[in-house]
């Protein structure tokens, strides 16, 4: 069974997509430059996160073997097409905005006769230049797009030619993406987010981000998987999966709170003014948002989906995945706002329109590759055991 | 109470046929004794779900709420401590440094809890006279225990359980 992308569907993606380059563009000629940057890296960085979370997903299940995912393998492969997209948009961002938004391109901080210069940055700019930055992006970009176009051709033709060897050929794929991964994305990480802020650093950020990564795409995927289920597009996703799925939302907003919680309290309970600094305009000027994120991240998923009942009943996984995608939308919102427009933040409409945008633009390339290949697996090895999965 | 009939499987999916079929029948199964947990058995006997959660839920909501209450008292109330170099003898602002003796709590009172309200429950205990009929159900074996309601029932009942692909009845 093919998706269908409809006229109307496609009409507000395209609304959203005009709402988002109006936003931008309004945004620049207002003259908020430096929070229309900051805008567009953190709903960039966000959907860039969702889009690598599918392929990360495909291929964990591939390395874990597990048949519970098999049915709804279509999903997570579509969000993952989006990947290139947010590439492109991420290498432009840092060409065009490296200026408003990291700190340390400034080229007269390394230089020892400006007053401006900064002994720290200097040190550092053996690895923070914009060269060898710029290296480490497409690197990093061209292998997960590389991995995510392989998964995604090996997955078309093992339905199309029904040779099993494609699955092999997923399974090495994944194993070499889960490496690469497991390096790219800390480093990716750092690069993207940690350096806004150059003279502070934190060994467990990249698995935060990691963390932040990981709940929002599955917040997604659930939502994309209870959309195409309610338009009965997937026969063989039942509650069971949806259950397996809220499984994943729930432990995955514990993981993140544990990993939120292991830098903040390390920092909090050592009181180091280099690492309080991180911590310092956050609690004083975003409260709300900073505490805020907390509830919505970790108290009403945790206490939501602990029952049985709720992690099978799709309002309250929609609900609960919802929340859980704005609150990750506040999570890179107050790692990238304080280092940028600092105490200056409002949530207003450069935020909603570039947001909206972002999400016309998922949504664009997400229902486009839905419709390319069947929702349905055809061939898998685990397929039959995907259909009787039972919880 | 009338007599017990015992019936011997080697395999679980066997076991899971034989309970659906014997249910099918009009036998009332008593209990049945597995050496792991079998899934599906559950569903095939037709039990409501465990109620497990809910006591993990009380006995975790319990120990935070003892632990909240121990915290509090201790390192607030009766001898104020300056905790990370913050004297600010807050609760509220000492929170980040409870957070995992609470987890601690939560969890050990979780899993004590759970442990010995199960022991309870099924009444396992030291001293009591195990209800296991047969030792090799904690090895390799499956056992069905029906209890005998009439008495010309048995005949019925035992070729009944026969049929099912018993590779023993006992009684």
């Amino acid at each position: 069974m093919n998706f269908e992308f409809s006229k109307k569907l496609k009409t507000v993606c395209y609304i959203l997509i005009a709402v988002g380059i109006i936003t931008v563009i309004a945004g620049f000629m207002s003259g908020e430059t430096v929070r229309t940057w900051s805008n567009l890296l953190i709903d960039n960085f966000l959907f860039l996160a969702i889009a690598v979370f599918g392929t990360f997903f495909v291929a964990l299940l591939y390395l874990t073997e597990s048949a519970w995912g098999v049915t709804m393998k279509r999903i997570p492969e579509a969000m993952s097409q989006f990947l290139w997209v947010a590439g492109v948009i991420m290498l432009l961002i840092f060409i065009g905005g490296h200026h408003y938004l990291y700190h340390w391109t400034h080229p007269e901080l390394t230089d020892p006769a400006s007053p401006r210069f900064d002994a720290l940055i200097t040190e550092k700019s053996v690895y923070l230049n914009t060269p060898f930055f710029l290296i480490r992006m497409v690197f990093i970009l061209g292998i997960w797009i590389f991995c995510t176009h392989l998964l995604r051709k090996y997955s078309r033709r093992q339905d199309d030619q029904g040779w099993q060897g494609y699955h092999k050929k997923s399974r090495f794929t994944s194993a070499v993406f889960m490496v690469f991964f497991a390096v790219t994305c800390v480093v990716a990480a750092w690069d993207w987010l940690m350096s806004l802020e150059p003279h502070w650093y934190s060994t467990i950020f990249g698995w935060y981000v990691f963390g932040s990564l990981w709940v929002s795409g599955t917040a997604v995927a659930i939502l994309l998987l209870v959309y195409l289920k309610r338009k009965n597009l997937l026969p063989n996703v039942n509650a069971n999966h949806l259950h397996d799925m809220g499984k994943w939302l729930f432990a995955l907003s514990c993981m993140w709170t544990y990993l939120w919680f292991s830098q903040f309290m390390l920092i909090w309970y050592a009181n180091i003014p280099e690492e309080a600094a991180f911590y310092l305009p956050r609690i004083k000027h975003y409260p709300e948002l900073f505490y805020g994120m907390l509830f919505v991240n970790f108290l009403l998923p945790f206490l939501v989906l602990m029952s049985r009942d709720s992690k099978r009943n799709t309002v309250y996984l929609v609900a609960v995945a919802i929340l859980v995608f704005i609150g990750h939308w506040l999570d890179f919102y107050v790692l990238v706002m304080p280092a940028t427009v600092g105490e200056y933040w409002s949530i207003g409409w450069i935020e909603a329109g570039i947001l909206l945008g972002f999400i016309g633009g998922f949504l664009f390339v997400t229902f486009k590759s839905l419709t390319k290949a069947s929702l349905e697996v055809k061939q898998h090895p685990f397929l039959q055991e995907c259909v009787h999965h039972h919880v | 109470m009338g007599n017990k009939i015992f019936a011997i499987y080697d395999d679980e999916e066997r076991l899971i046929r034989a309970v659906k079929k014997i249910r099918k029948g009009g036998i009332a199964i008593h209990e049945v004794y597995t050496p792991f947990p079998v899934h599906g058995l559950r569903e095939a006997l037709g039990l409501p779900r465990t109620r497990m959660a809910i006591v993990s839920f009380l006995c975790s909501s319990t120990g935070v709420f003892l632990a909240l209450w121990g915290i509090w008292y201790m390192m607030i109330y009766d001898w104020p401590m300056n905790i990370g170099g913050k004297p600010s003898f807050s609760f509220l602002e000492n929170l980040p440094s409870f957070v995992p003796p609470l987890f601690e709590a939560m969890v050990f009172s979780a899993a004590h809890g759970m442990v010995l309200i199960f022991l309870l429950r099924s009444w396992i205990l030291p001293g009591v006279t195990p209800k296991n009929p047969d030792p090799r159900t904690t090895a390799d074996k499956f056992l069905v225990e029906i209890i005998e309601d009439g008495e010309g029932t048995r005949e019925g009942i035992i070729s009944a359980l026969r049929e099912t692909g018993a590779e023993e009845v006992r009684f």
